[in-house]
């Protein structure tokens, strides 16, 4: 699962005015955005003002902080809002795909030729089974090609814009993913097989369109397409030794401390307040949720 | 190696050996216009015996429409003889017989350059040495002996004779190099179009989706819906073709081989052909269900659909007919048999089948055929065909069996 997700642009390159408006109009039934450019100079124009490496913030911290075993992993709330109300968020081109012949550059030099080495490359070829692009595949230096003469190509482009900007976000979420699972004693959900099939079930049923990491254990901010916020919170069964801990400083006496050390709850716990859990992932048995509507811990405020 | 052998040598055009075995009863028969002594009247009986012979030769060529089926295989084996007979052995025997006479000469010189005008460069070769070493040795043979000729005339015999060698072989590598250009340009012209179109066609195919799309917010109706889908079978058609003469016109492409079930392959292939519902039961595939093969899958359905669509095209024209596919195990290949028992070929078409762009065959686009050659070939295998017009057409695609053997000897190379 990816730690981070928001809408992006697709960028579509091809000197073909009308194929590029009618290719762009289908994408745009399937739901993505898309720009469309007819000469490669627009394109870098876009690519350059939008696509920086330096423009994007990342809130998550690179890996585990700490000394000897007592690690933890940091996540930079704060940045999260940043992240939310940055401006040009949504222009950023997380798939290509670029027609190879054009008169002007041919698409496998302007992919040469990409700073951004994030976005996903897709080759739009004439001819079947192309040498060119068969070797360009090979050479990873594009990620896909399909061929126009295929009867199937407009699936093929969804499928694989799809799959794109899937892997752009986890490339974006990288740092924390591989800290997560190379960290062997924090158990998060995201380690967990089962969540996957889950958590995309729930952005479906939900129509998220975006979200972010709020907890290493696997609590996120969901905001669906009216801009409507959720809120899933997860705690995993090992942190309630040090939730009651917590709950013992603050109020020793509560009956709560009494259910948790029972095993009969489990809570959400932020600095003072907390949150009741009562809903269980399928495959994940250590692990309880709860999807509150509205930004619950005030991240965006 | 007999069947290789017997593949090379080509049937003619029909236009072809009508004019030549009329050319060769006219020139038996000018000597008794032109000449005001009789010609004829001092030669002996062998060579009676050969111009009986000739003429036969030529008269049956001319009918070798109305040939029973059975002789007709032989048609190709029996237009070289032909060739052989009437043209470098009888000019040479009777240039030998004539003691060098100029009309036999220039005889011997016409019928070089025709030998040459009908054939390709190796077959005229072939043809023009065994038959005059075979003109020689029968004036030998029955005359114990060549007559004693005169040394000027022999002379101009052999220069003559070199002199039309020379300007057969000229005129060959001519005909042959006009061919292979003639053959580059169309396939430079098809491949231009091909790919300017793809893109517009992708556009078409786009767009319907969109008209789809819209139409599917309010029901649309059942005449509508097949008019889409037509569309759709039309433009995927289209595609198709494009395809084929894309991977045609490229002379870099290399397939890429892999081991698959070659039966599966088949059942695929024909699953996902647009059947009509009065087609699919005339299909049967038959043979070991677990063959395998090392082929380029997509290829290998490709080639299998254009010989599909060509089958049941004469199928059609015939009204009647059935499809019959049957996998055979030989000891280093699979044998595809695909037979079908619509119209047949004529004797003198089937030369002509895999030549792409080749128009006087009824048979498709021109391409589907010599698509199929060349890519069974890239996959290292062999097509050919065997027909029997009014009968069936059977396409035997042989393709090398996967095995461990063939796997090792293929990655060391």
């Amino acid at each position: 699962m990816n730690a981070i997700f928001y809408p992006t642009t697709v960028m579509l390159v091809d000197d073909d005015e009308r194929f590029l408006s009618t290719v762009g109009r289908l994408l745009l039934i399937k739901g993505f955005k898309v720009n469309g450019y007819t000469h490669v100079k627009e394109a870098e124009k876009h690519l350059k003002s939008h696509n920086s490496a330096a423009g994007r913030t990342s809130y998550i911290d690179s890996g585990f902080e700490g000394t000897g075993g007592e690690e933890s992993l940091n996540i930079r709330i704060s940045q999260i809002r940043k992240e939310y109300f940055r401006q040009d968020k949504s222009e950023q081109v997380a798939v290509l795909v670029i027609d190879h012949d054009m008169p002007a550059m041919s698409g496998l030099d302007f992919i040469r030729q990409l700073k951004d080495d994030n976005i996903y490359r897709i080759l739009l070829t004439g001819k079947v089974g192309s040498e060119k692009a068969l070797q360009a595949f090979q050479d990873k230096l594009i990620d896909s090609y399909i061929s126009k003469s295929s009867p199937s190509m407009y699936e093929e482009l969804e499928q694989q814009i799809n799959h794109g900007i899937n892997v752009w976000f986890k490339k974006l979420s990288a740092p924390i993913t591989r800290a997560l699972m190379s960290n062997r004693t924090h158990n998060s959900l995201l380690k967990q097989q089962g969540f996957n099939s889950f958590f995309a079930e729930l952005i479906k049923k939900l129509e998220i369109k975006e979200y972010y990491l709020i907890g290493t254990e696997g609590s996120y901010l969901l905001i669906n397409k009216g801009g409507k916020i959720y809120t899933f919170l997860v705690a995993a069964a090992e942190d309630i030794p040090v939730q009651i801990e917590t709950l013992k400083s603050i109020s020793p006496a509560s009956g709560l401390v009494m259910e948790l050390e029972s095993c009969k709850k489990m809570i959400y716990l932020n600095g003072t307040r907390y949150y009741e859990l009562q809903d269980k992932i399928p495959e994940a048995e250590n692990f309880q949720y709860r999807l509150l509507e509205g930004d619950q811990l005030g991240l965006l405020t | 190696m007999k069947g290789k052998t017997l593949s090379y040598i080509k049937a003619p055009y029909k236009i072809d050996y009508i004019l030549f075995s009329t050319f060769c009863l006219v020139s038996l028969v000018a000597p008794m216009l032109f000449f005001s002594k009789k010609p004829y009247a001092e030669d002996d009986l062998s060579l009676y015996i050969i111009r009986v012979i000739y003429v036969s030769l030529c008269i049956i060529l001319i009918f070798a429409d109305r040939w029973p089926q059975k002789l007709k295989k032989y048609f190709s084996i029996y237009w070289y003889v032909t060739l052989f007979y009437t043209l470098p052995l009888y000019s040479t025997y009777l240039v030998i017989y004539k003691y060098c006479s100029k009309f036999f000469i220039v005889n011997a010189s016409l019928s070089i350059f025709l030998l040459a005008l009908l054939v390709d460069w190796l077959s005229f070769t072939c043809i023009a040495v065994s038959g005059t070493v075979t003109g020689i040795l029968l004036h030998i043979l029955i005359y114990n002996g060549i007559n004693n000729l005169p040394f000027d005339r022999l002379s101009v015999t052999f220069y003559m004779l070199f002199f039309s060698v020379a300007i057969a072989f000229s005129f060959l590598r001519k005909k042959e190099y006009g061919q292979r250009e003639k053959i580059r340009n169309l396939r430079l012209l098809a491949g231009g179009i091909a790919h300017e179109i793809i893109t517009p066609l992708a556009t078409l195919g786009g767009s319907l989706r969109l008209l789809e799309a819209e139409l599917g917010q309010r029901s649309s109706s059942p005449g509508e819906q097949s008019l889409l889908k037509e569309m759709h079978g039309s433009i995927n058609k289209c595609k198709h073709i494009i395809s084929s003469i894309l991977l045609n016109v490229r002379e870099d492409f290399t397939p890429v081989l892999q081991i698959y079930n070659i039966y599966a392959l088949i059942e695929q292939s024909l699953n996902d052909y647009p059947l009509e519902p009065s087609e699919a039961h005339l299909i049967y595939l038959e043979g070991n269900r677990h063959l395998e093969a090392r082929l380029d899958q997509m290829l290998f359905r490709q080639v299998i659909t254009n010989l599909l669509r060509n089958a049941l095209f004469f199928i059609k024209k015939a009204g009647k007919g059935e499809i019959n596919i049957r996998l055979v195990e030989r000891s280093r290949t699979i044998q595809v048999f695909f037979k079908d028992t619509g119209q047949g070929i004529a004797v003198t078409d089937i030369r002509n089948i895999f030549e792409p762009f080749n128009t006087t065959t009824p048979l498709g686009n021109g391409i589907g055929l010599a698509f199929c050659k060349y890519v069974i070939e890239k996959m290292k295998g062999r097509i050919e065909c065997q027909s029997s017009y009014g009968k069936y057409t059977q396409f035997i695609i042989e393709l090398p069996k996967a095995s461990r053997n063939n796997l090792t000897t293929e990655d060391r190379s």
